[in-house]
């Protein structure tokens, strides 16, 4: 069983591959697959988009400490540009996201500890 | 209505990002210079000093803010309509945000937005080319003040008043919920044009539809319609 990461629309989930062995002839059964999902954290410190959007640019990276009110990305939607800033003070732990991902409305960016 | 002003300052749109939190909804900031001032995209945006018009608005009501979608293209309808009361023709709104002169930019919008658990605050920062009387160095669009179309000086003062009436009676617009559409499609630049852009990392030729109903801009690629919302497309000419 091999363990693969696969990121989709910023989310990121861990997934279990089985390999089936070749069968001659008739139809094969498709390979059993275990999918894990890795929850992103959903805690108080979380940094989440307010908007749906494509994610222009992230300011920080993980081991940062981030203040109140520091600009940590930025998401543009409907051509404008929207400063996501930290609503607390803390380290940046995760990056959930890349420049380029598409966000929905509260979708976890950075994760704070 | 309330505005600050400075002779030189960063960028007015900058400022209100450091200070709305102080600042009342709908408050003006204006400088005769920016020394940093921004166009979308990280461009710069340069004007001479006390020539032109450059200031940004600030938005905290969340109604209007909710209508963001909207706004880029009714800010440059409210400035179009106010240059239009001068007598210049061949005013469009080339999607999404810039006013034209037949094929020359007259007005750049920076639409940018501040958010912690929700957004804060929508800043509309508005720079209208008024009595330069020459642009020099490199442009992604090609310029033209006001006084080169008129050929005389417009009074700014006079002129800073009608935008900023305009710019609230639109914003109201939203407000009250009355649909403009009808009438910005009218000066739709890119209607029907053809244009390159970029879609998903490919260089493709499409057909401008126009600007749709959530003021998203509809394209055709290969006779299939598409809405686009991303600043991420880039259109060449």
């Amino acid at each position: 069983m091999k363990v693969y990461k696969v990121k989709v629309n910023g989310k990121v989930y861990e997934v279990e591959v089985e390999a089936v062995d070749e069968v001659k002839g008739g139809i094969e059964a498709p390979a059993q697959v275990k999918k894990e999902e890795v929850v992103v954290s959903q805690g108080s410190n979380d940094i989440l988009a307010p908007i749906a959007g494509k994610v222009l640019s992230v300011k920080v990276n993980v081991g940062d400490t981030v203040k109140k009110g520091q600009t940590v990305a930025i998401i543009e939607a409907m051509k404008l540009e929207n400063e996501i800033q930290s609503a607390f003070d803390g380290k940046v732990k995760q990056i959930v996201v890349s420049v380029g991902d598409d966000v929905r409305n509260k979708d976890v960016l950075i994760v704070l500890e | 209505m309330k505005e600050l002003f400075f002779e030189s300052i960063d960028s007015t749109n900058t400022y209100l990002k450091r200070n709305y939190e102080d600042l009342e909804d709908l408050t003006f900031v204006r400088a005769d210079l920016q020394t940093a001032g921004k166009g979308r995209n990280a461009r710069k945006w340069s004007s001479s000093k006390g020539k032109n018009l450059m200031f940004s608005l600030l938005v905290k009501d969340k109604k209007v803010m909710k209508a963001f979608g909207s706004l880029s293209v009714l800010s440059a309808y409210a400035v179009l309509k106010v240059l239009e009361s001068y007598g210049i023709e061949g005013l469009s709104i080339k999607w999404p945000n810039d006013v034209y002169v037949k094929d020359k930019k007259i007005c750049g919008i920076l639409l940018e937005g501040v958010s912690k658990d929700e957004m804060e605050c929508l800043i509309i920062g508005i720079g209208i080319n008024v009595n330069e009387d020459h642009f020099e160095g490199d442009f992604l669009h090609e310029p033209v003040s006001m006084k080169q179309i008129l050929h005389k000086n417009v009074d700014l003062n006079k002129f800073k008043e009608k935008i900023y009436d305009l710019l609230i009676e639109t914003i109201d617009s939203i407000r009250s919920g009355t649909d403009l559409y009808e009438k910005v499609i009218a000066y739709d630049y890119l209607k029907g044009k053809r244009a390159y852009c970029l879609i998903d990392g490919l260089r493709k030729e499409v057909s401008i539809i126009g600007i749709d109903a959530d003021y998203s801009l509809k394209i055709s690629d290969e006779g299939e319609e598409k809405n686009i919302f991303s600043d991420e497309i880039t259109f060449h000419l």
